[in-house]
């Protein structure tokens, strides 16, 4: 074991559900001081991490300046932060050079599955595959942040990338959507949920990540993490209807039925054009004006971009535009999303062969431990009401 | 503070001239029910970020000084709101109260009992009105509340339950809100002030039995406390729970041998109240018949409180809520931080990876 005592983390996106963990991890258990960089104070993530004895400093990653006071004085780095607004691979950029800069002795970037796409190919059962555009936002940023590590080891900097795949747990978006889900009654699979989920509990992959930036060999290497278990999306839909009061019915339509519904639907710029005719012929109100999806589209990204977050949060209310714009012409019905259609139809079993191999790692928490952890956590933040 | 207030009194037919010192998110909330009120004026603007200040006055063109210092501001108003980051609270309402300023402090008074003392103190020494941003006092379920519960309607009152949960978005114009220096604590601290005075709106009497938080060596986001209600000379036991970290089914119950009485979540105007009617169990709602059909928006009740608050200074009456309930707030916080343990978080189990293991 290393000394933890000269040793001080930066972390990044430490308000995010697998950074605040990392946290609780390396403060609580390792006693490794560390210092969280912090974007946006008003988030629950911001409560979540002043709960413990970790040093927060306020920065943007979009800031050289920001980036090189948080990483000036600490040993290891990890990267967890999206960079809001401009991207990832911006925000890396930044982090890199300014470790570069400080010559930090481990960097391990946190990267995804995604750049392999959200149905990934059968070659990537192995970190090896060959990684192209995916045409999916995130998946193309992680690539090119994954880039921009490896032109950092390249250059000399101690760089570990994980490629963590569908983390759950305690506050995790994988977690509290599928209860969101379960919560209408009703669930509708794609073919039947036999897609492979590839799981990962929240607590493994922070192991992994304390493997990654101690072990001697993890240097210039790229690791799947997973739980290492063969789940389908059934079985973890069905996890969470075991918790809860009420029955949950399960439906099943075809990755072809799914694809056709969402032919069938106009895009945004054909939904826009109708609503914007139903407005004109019936003299409609300022938000119903903002409702169109191609308007929402324009304030989200353009017209709010100008404001500070309190008056943009001020303005979306008045408004009623949602906190996130999503698909234009979504009916909003049970029918899964194409994103969701794609991920869900996942053929493949992420590998963890070499992480084990190169640094010892194990899946500790199996994916029944993992769900009685997260069912305790459902209950005490009322999920389970 | 070389500069005095105007000696002049604050008589019924003049305009109490009102400054806000700290223009952070409250700030707006504050400008705007002043604005709104007769009888008061917003007299000047204070922030130590003087474009912050400015903004604000941008905001609801107002045409009034901004000052970078609220020591500048002293001939400038007869009584001023602070609401600024907690830990400031103390010295400057002294400051304030010294010189002869009737002050609004946002809540909590201080961020120590002693310096919310000396504050009480203070203001009774000059004569000086000081009331706390209670909000709440001023809806219209707290006043129902204790008519309920103090009128038998509901029986002997047997236990009473306090959740108060949501997901923190506060939009601080400073991260002062995760700093104990700074903040003064937690969420026990930050929302616990408001919702410890509710309770001791409704109770004759409060006091702490039992308190756990989720603290780890910094601020706490979930805190539980078992507490002691007293209305006449029924014990009532009950338990609070608040936390910024999730969004609860927030609600006060008060249960008794006859029914219960619930104020849900953002409810302000009315409350749930179940019970037996010729043996079958029912629900109705209860309203104060003056109260509006529709919850009114979060301005009228700043201007409830601003109106409170300038008759108070006014009759030399004590506003409705006041320096000592505040200490009162302040010792029962004291009281539970006193007797934290830890919050029981299953999912918080650690031990399954050996302590610093590299592999």
């Amino acid at each position: 074991m290393s000394s933890a005592h000269s040793e001080k983390w930066l972390v990044t996106g430490a308000t995010g559900f697998i950074g605040g963990r990392l946290c609780e991890y390396l403060s609580l258990r390792h006693h490794i001081p560390v210092r969280a960089l912090v974007h946006r104070a008003n988030t629950a993530g911001a409560a979540r991490i002043a709960r413990l004895p970790v040093e927060v400093i306020h920065g943007d990653l979009l800031r050289r300046d920001s980036v090189e006071k948080a990483v000036k004085g600490c040993s290891v780095v990890v990267h967890l932060g999206l960079g809001v607004g401009r991207g990832i691979s911006v925000g890396t950029r930044n982090l890199l050079r300014a470790s570069e800069e400080a010559q930090v002795g481990r960097f391990v970037h946190v990267s995804s599955v995604a750049v392999h796409g959200l149905n990934p190919p059968p070659e990537a059962e192995n970190e090896d595959a060959r990684l192209k555009r995916v045409h999916n936002w995130y998946g193309d940023e992680k690539i090119k942040a994954e880039r921009l590590a490896r032109a950092s080891l390249s250059r000399g900097l101690p760089v570990t990338i994980l490629r963590p795949a569908i983390v759950f747990g305690p506050f995790g978006r994988w977690t509290t959507n599928a209860v969101k889900k379960l919560h209408k009654r009703q669930v509708v699979l794609v073919d039947g949920g036999s897609g492979i989920c590839n799981t990962l509990f929240v607590d493994n992959l922070v192991h992994a990540m304390v493997l990654a930036a101690r072990h001697p060999a993890a240097v210039g290497e790229t690791f799947f993490v997973t739980d290492g278990e063969r789940i389908t999306w059934g079985e973890y839909y069905r996890a969470y209807a075991n918790l809860m009061s009420f029955p949950v019915r399960f439906e099943s339509l075809s990755s072809q039925e799914v694809l056709e519904y969402w032919r069938r639907q106009p895009g945004c710029l054909k939904a826009s054009f109708r609503q914007l005719k139903s407005l004109v012929f019936t003299g409609k109100s300022l938000q119903q004006l903002a409702r169109i999806p191609i308007v929402q589209l324009v304030i989200d990204r353009l017209a709010l971009r100008v404001f500070s977050d309190f008056t943009k949060e001020r303005v979306k209310q008045f408004l009623k535009i949602p906190q996130f714009v999503l698909s234009a012409g979504a009916p909003g019905a049970d029918v899964p999303d194409l994103a969701t259609q794609a991920i869900e139809t996942t053929r493949i079993q992420h590998s963890i062969e070499r992480i084990r191999a190169k640094l010892g790692y194990q899946p500790r928490i199996t994916f029944p431990e993992g769900m009685a952890r997260t069912e305790s956590w459902l209950r005490i933040a009322g999920y389970l009401e | 503070m070389e500069q005095q207030a105007s000696e002049e009194s604050v008589t019924e037919d003049r305009v109490l001239r009102l400054g806000i010192i700290g223009c952070g998110a409250i700030a707006h909330l504050h400008a705007d029910a002043i604005l709104k009120t007769e009888g008061v004026e917003l007299s000047c603007l204070v922030d130590a970020d003087e474009a912050r200040a400015r903004d604000l006055a941008a905001l609801f063109r107002v045409n009034c000084p901004v000052l970078k210092d609220y020591r500048e501001a002293v001939g400038r108003m007869e009584a001023a709101i602070v609401a600024l980051p907690h830990h400031l609270h103390g010295k400057v309402n002294l400051d304030l109260l010294g010189a002869g300023i009737h002050v609004l402090c946002e809540k909590p008074l201080a961020t120590s009992i002693e310096e919310a003392e000396s504050c009480v103190a203070q203001a009774g020494e000059k004569k000086m009105t000081l009331g706390v941003g209670m909000i709440r006092r001023f809806h219209w379920t707290t006043a129902l509340m204790r008519l309920l519960m103090s009128s038998g309607q509901l029986g002997s009152l047997e236990r009473f339950e306090q959740v108060d949960g949501a997901a923190h978005s506060w939009p601080s114009a400073t991260p002062f809100y995760f700093s104990r220096e700074l903040a003064g604590g937690g969420i026990f601290t930050t929302m616990g002030v408001h919702l410890l005075d509710s309770l001791l709106a409704w109770f004759d009497d409060l006091e702490a039995a039992g308190y756990a938080d989720d603290n780890f060596g910094g601020i706490e986001a979930d805190a539980c406390a078992r507490l002691l209600g007293r209305v006449g000379s029924e014990i009532v036991p009950g338990t609070l729970r608040c936390t910024n970290l999730y969004d609860l089914r927030s609600h006060f119950t008060v249960f008794g041998s006859k029914g219960s009485a619930t104020i849900h979540g953002d409810n302000t105007v009315s409350i749930e109240v179940r019970g037996a009617v010729a043996g079958r169990e029912l629900a109705w709602w209860v309203k104060d018949p003056q109260a509006p059909e529709v919850l009114p928006p979060d301005y009228v009740y700043f201007q409830a409180q601003i109106r409170d608050f300038a008759e108070a200074v006014r009759t030399g009456r004590p506003p409705r809520a006041d320096g000592p309930t505040a200490v009162r707030v302040l010792r029962i916080i004291d009281q539970c931080y006193g007797m934290a343990s830890r919050l029981e978080q299953p999912w918080m189990e650690l031990a399954l990876f050996p302590e610093g293991e590299v592999a």
